[in-house]
């Protein structure tokens, strides 16, 4: 099979004549990096040598095209595949077509194999509802926090640096390491349940990120809490590209703070604020690696499409397809998202 | 050493033509301007001979050989741009050697031809330095260099003066009329300034409009303007043109046949009764040595003199003004000169 | 004191701080408190010793107990228990030591000389000398080889042995010696642990004496404690509000040096593996996504070709698309593409970025066409007009990306998890830490020192980079 054939060593094999190629081609280049560079981009320097320099933007364009190609369009694809297929191999001359049976497995009330009542189509409605509650409450919040920092940083406070790079830095934190810290504090035996029972406010150290009246509570805090500072950053920076001379000018009018608020800033903010809220809906949408690894008491779209997959081991028979069926059905919402917010944006990428 | 033949070049740029079929011999060691309002085509041209821009139909020739199909950099032609291109994150010297390097030169050339082009531009000071710490006249000798180090058999300018203030574009121009005849290359030069073209070419093309107007030299441009757009673009100031209609009698009777227009530049009017315009001054301009004067004729047409000397004429004053027979220009209705 | 709150209420105007101003400042210092402590938490519990850490420490520093040994032996007259004090730390923390540093500070040898009785036998084992003892013995005596594997054996391959004949020869000490290596009955292995030495009113006698207790839990009114006195009087109820602890600044530092230096026992998690990996992941991906997107952006920047748009448009398409919602598929490509259980897997599928192409694009539309132009009149080739002239140029552009990509490739969890997940050779950081999460509870310590480590580098890049990271997301508006 082509599995067979790609395997890595071919790989190496391939790099290895590419380079020695290119070793050989470069003969003549003096220094060092003039004869790396030669060496990497020899079929670029040949192409043109040979046929001019009609082909060369196509072959700039070609590694990363390609690489889009294969694990961009090519997975995409592969969903559909995927989603209209049985069966545990990623081989599909080993799957079986299904049709709509996947779609029918997360959809429908009853099991279409047994007639049976259908868990599956249970966890996938129920992620829906999840995730939708927790994009409700978590876009808009940390909308608001984002926006209210932004604005008291863009007062001449003292040290605002400072204060930026402290609001900015959880985001340079990687997902596991937001999840550990909190874990740290949340878990039974964690320095809140901890400090609550010597208080006596609590009897019993609670399970804040398992317990089912808790578990959204702390993720959309800890989502927001990970994630404020991009958006935050985003804001100033359009806060700070309203010309002063319209604060400067409502000052003569003698408008009052709230007033330039609510008719100077927010208007004038207004665009920026609608692609943050845009952006900020699909990264809720797609919320997945700190939920999982704080191993909340809910499951994500995401969460829910990764367990479903079995990839890491505990493989199922329907598992794949029905995984490949709901990313779909995320990619298509996650698409119409991301639509709207090139429309939004569009005056910023001249084509 | 090279001389250069277009012949019936176009350039089309999605069916919007800007060159209609340009026809031009420019022979070795020519200093040939290429000048023209701005959009007429003339740097499109010079692109073209430099290999930049694809040629839609017609030939280049550069000694014989057609270079359609030849790059840019296998012309063996330098070009020194408006805004000199100089590579900022270069030093002087890199920027100097980089085309050598590219033509895999042995060092020990590369640095002779270094060393005879900056003692040539005197910048032997400035190697080390990247361009953004060089004065815009550092910056124009060294983009020259950059050329000549190359020592191509023609050079292309591109309004290489345009970026400079007004005393040093013109000590910049006599230098390159020197270098001009010290190297005795072939040189193209584009430019807008009519100035620029009349001082220092052998050879001034006329461009308007993707055609040639007129190939001749600088005083056979000024003296015999082969039409109404030549004669008005060449000379500072301005050609007055006045409709054949509205003149005097006395001036109509010595017009050749089918005249239209007359025209007859500033500096060739004085202030006398031969071949009498009355004119009704509206402005006057005393610049010491020479003054100018703006008026209306009796047909409501404007009209400029240039005295070479002080004048007391006052505005709205009427005067009557002329000129000499021979310095008078006739045009025909298609505005060619008669 | 008053010149920091002077300092503090100055306002660039020199206005006096206004109400409002007072908000600003409060929201911003809770703000920082709401950031700031989860990491000073982490960073703190990562110095805790295991025991602190077992005992539930709610302290921010790494105050340890006095600690006291609580021993158990086993011996022909049943168990005993009883408490050896004012022992030398490094007994006490002896399972905690370093390997060098157990043979070349201390002499565990030397030192349980000093004891006997129970006393000696517990050291023994606690020090780990009961094998060396054992091996030695066997081998003074011409004892068959077969005893110094017996331990480790199989219980049925055990049976075919029968250890019990070649210990009638020996003395008393020599036969203890033995069975405790051999786990023969009435020896069990002995135990050894440390407990915090408090110190408390006696409810018989009214006298305040020395107790040890396991844990202290301020929550609960009565603490198990056991009379150091009288180990063997069993457990008894102390009132928890009267206690007296003493408590030492002893950070823990071989949570670090043990996992860094590979002396981490029984278990399977090999941090410099990981660490490595990571960094080779980090540094190759971002010089292959530094290369390629530079590459195509400069294509879409500096050319006019067929369906220039329509590659603009693909690239941009792809950021709706995230890797998140395609796992399925991407598990299919990089197994089909042999990639899957490298590294390779983790590098390849995440180097394009749209998000790189993007800025690397509209930073090179900046760049005059002149230079190109002037560049190609100088007889360089495309590909040297590229590299020579355009990517330095951009290089302002192509430093923000290339520390963005720092940051996504050290942190990426989704890309290591579809391609690596069943390899653990190829585990990144990311991977190894969450793998270790509640699979070894007693390993705590290392675990929160290598989350410590696996901060490193992405703060170094935020403390001295910030500028660069900011202006990128401002101007592109994309992470």
């Amino acid at each position: 099979m082509i599995e067979n054939i790609f395997n890595i060593n071919y790989w190496y094999f391939v790099l290895f004549v590419y380079l020695f190629i290119g070793f050989l081609l470069s003969r003549d280049v003096i220094g060092f990096i003039p004869r790396l560079m030669s060496t990497i981009g020899w079929p670029i320097e040949t192409t043109q040598r040979f046929s001019g320099t009609k082909s060369l933007p196509y072959l700039f364009l070609f590694p990363n095209i390609l690489i889009f190609g294969l694990f961009t369009f090519l997975p995409l694809f592969m969903n559909f595949g995927f989603s209209v297929t049985d069966g545990e191999s990623i081989n599909f001359s080993s799957r079986d077509y299904s049709g709509s049976d996947n779609l029918a497995r997360i959809v429908l009330e009853t099991q279409i194999d047994t007639g049976v009542e259908n868990m599956e189509d249970d966890k996938f409605k129920s992620s829906i509802a999840d995730t939708f509650v927790f994009v409700l409450f978590q876009v808009p919040i940390m909308i608001v926090v984002a926006l209210i920092t932004a604005i008291v940083l863009n007062r001449e406070v003292i040290g605002r640096a400072f204060w930026r790079a402290v609001y900015f830095y959880p985001v340079m934190l990687s997902p596991v390491v937001v999840a550990f810290l909190w874990t740290l504090i949340l878990k039974r035996q964690g320095l809140l349940s901890q400090t609550l029972m010597e208080w006596n406010w609590i009897d019993e150290p609670i399970q804040w990120l398992t317990d089912p009246s808790w578990t959204m509570f702390w993720s959309v805090f800890i989502y927001t809490w990970a994630h404020l500072g991009f958006y935050m950053l985003i804001l100033l920076a359009g806060l700070q590209s309203i010309p002063k001379d319209l604060y400067e000018a409502a000052e003569m009018d003698g408008t009052s703070d709230q007033r330039v608020f609510w008719r100077i800033t927010l208007p004038l903010l207004m665009p920026i604020l609608l692609v943050v809220t845009v952006l900020s809906l699909i990264k809720a949408f797609q919320a997945f690696e700190e939920l999982f690894a704080l191993q909340v008491g809910w499951i994500s779209l995401v969460s829910y499409i990764f367990e479903t997959a079995g990839l890491r081991g505990q493989k199922t028979t329907f598992g794949l397809g029905i995984a490949a069926m709901a990313s779909l059905l995320v990619a298509l919402l996650l698409i119409l998202l991301s639509l709207l917010q090139f429309y939004l944006t569009r005056r910023q990428v001249k084509l | 050493m090279a001389n250069l033949e277009l012949i019936d070049v176009k350039k089309t740029y999605d069916k919007l033509q800007v060159i209609h079929g340009i026809d031009l011999e420019i022979s070795d060691g020519e200093f040939c301007v290429l000048v023209g309002p701005s959009g007429c085509g003339k740097s499109t041209l010079l692109r073209m001979i430099a290999g930049l821009e694809a040629i839609t139909e017609g030939k280049i020739v550069i000694d014989g050989k057609t270079v359609n199909n030849i790059s840019a950099a296998k012309r063996g032609l330098a070009m020194v741009f408006q805004s000199y291109a100089l590579y900022p994150h270069m030093s002087v010297r890199q920027n100097l050697a980089f085309g050598l390097e590219n033509l895999k030169m042995k060092k020990d050339e590369i640095d002779e031809r270094i060393m005879q082009a900056v003692k040539l531009l005197r910048i032997e000071d400035y190697l080390k330095r990247k361009p953004g710490q060089l004065s815009g006249g550092q910056r124009q000798r060294v983009a020259i260099g950059r050329a000549i180090v190359r020592e191509p058999s023609i050079y292309l300018f591109d309004e290489p003066l345009s970026n400079l203030d007004a005393e040093l574009r013109v000590a910049t121009r006599v230098e390159l009329k020197a270098l001009h005849e010290r190297l005795g290359n072939t040189m193209i030069y584009v430019t807008h300034d009519q100035v620029e073209a009349m001082t220092m070419a052998d050879k001034i093309v006329v461009i308007n409009e993707g055609i040639v107007e007129q190939v001749g030299s600088p005083l056979n441009l000024y003296n015999k303007p082969a039409n109404i757009f030549v004669a008005g673009f060449i000379g500072s100031p301005r050609m007055n043109f006045l409709e054949f209609e509205s003149l005097p009698n006395d001036i109509k009777s010595f017009a050749p046949s089918n005249s239209n227009v007359f025209g007859v530049r500033p500096e060739h009017l004085y202030i006398g009764n031969e071949h009498s315009l009355k004119l009704k001054i509206k402005n006057v301009e005393q610049l010491g040595s020479d003054s100018y004067l703006y008026g209306e004729t009796v047909s409501n047409q404007n009209l400029s003199i240039k005295l070479n000397h002080q004048t007391d004429i006052k505005v709205n004053s009427e005067i009557d003004i002329s000129f000499e027979k021979e310095n008078a220009h006739w045009f025909n209705k298609d505005g060619i000169s008669i | 004191m008053s010149a920091v709150i002077k300092f503090f209420s100055r306002t660039q105007g020199h206005k006096k701080l206004s109400f409002v101003d007072w908000i600003a400042y409060g929201y911003l210092f809770l703000g920082f408190l709401i950031i700031f402590l989860p990491v000073a938490w982490l960073l703190l519990n990562s110095i805790k010793s295991q025991f602190l850490l077992q005992k539930l420490d709610t302290n921010l520093l790494p105050l340890d107990y006095d600690r006291v040994v609580r021993a158990t032996v086993f011996g022909p007259e049943g168990k005993e228990i009883f408490i050896i004090k004012d022992l030398p730390d490094w007994v006490i923390y002896w399972n905690e030591l370093r390997d060098e540093d157990k043979k070349q500070k201390n002499d565990p040898e030397a030192f349980i000389l000093k004891f006997d009785g129970n006393e000696y036998y517990a050291l023994r084992t606690h020090l780990g000398l009961v094998s060396k003892h054992a091996k030695e013995l066997i081998k003074n005596k011409n004892l068959p080889e077969w005893l110094i594997k017996y331990p480790s054996m199989f219980p049925n391959a055990k049976k075919d042995y029968d250890p019990d004949t070649y210990l009638k020869g020996l003395n008393e000490e020599e036969i203890r010696l033995l069975s405790e290596f051999l786990v023969l009955k009435p020896y069990k292995p002995n135990g050894f642990t440390s407990q915090i030495l408090v110190s408390a009113i006696n409810p018989d006698t009214q006298e305040i004496e020395e107790y040890s207790v396991n844990r202290i839990n301020t929550n609960k009114e009565t603490i198990n404690a056991r009379l150091i006195s009288n180990p063997q009087g069993g457990i008894v109820k102390i009132p928890s509000n009267e206690i007296i602890v003493n408590k030492k600044l002893r950070p823990s530092w071989i949570n670090y040096s043990d996992p860094l230096t590979n002396n981490v026992r029984g278990m399977n998690f090999d941090a410099i593996k990981c660490l490595n990996n990571s960094v080779f992941v980090t540094i190759v991906a971002t010089i292959i996504t530094v290369l390629i997107n530079s590459m195509a952006a400069f294509a879409l920047s500096k050319y006019r070709f067929n369906g220039q748009i329509i590659f603009f448009i693909i690239i941009l398409a792809t950021l709706m698309v995230p890797a998140s919602v395609l796992i399925v598929g991407i598990f299919k490509m990089v197994s089909v593409t042999g990639l899957s259980g490298t590294l390779w897997g983790v590098i390849i599928p995440g180097a394009a970025t749209p998000t790189g192409v993007f800025m690397l694009r509209q930073y090179m539309l900046t760049i005059p066409d002149e230079l190109l132009e002037a560049a190609r009149m100088d007889a360089a080739s495309e590909w040297s007009i590229f590299w020579r002239i355009v990517f330095p140029l951009a290089l302002p552009a192509i430093a923000v990306l290339a520390i963005l990509s720092i940051i996504w490739r050290w942190n990426d969890l989704i890309l290591p998890m579809i391609a690596v997940s069943t390899t653990k050779t190829a585990y990144t950081i990311q991977l190894c830490l969450l793998d270790f999460q509640g699979e070894y509870v007693a390993q705590e310590h290392y675990r929160l020192a290598m989350t410590v480590v696996s901060l490193i580098p992405t703060t170094l890049v935020f403390v001295f980079l910030q500028r660069y990271i900011t202006t990128g997301i401002a101007t592109t508006g994309m992470k």
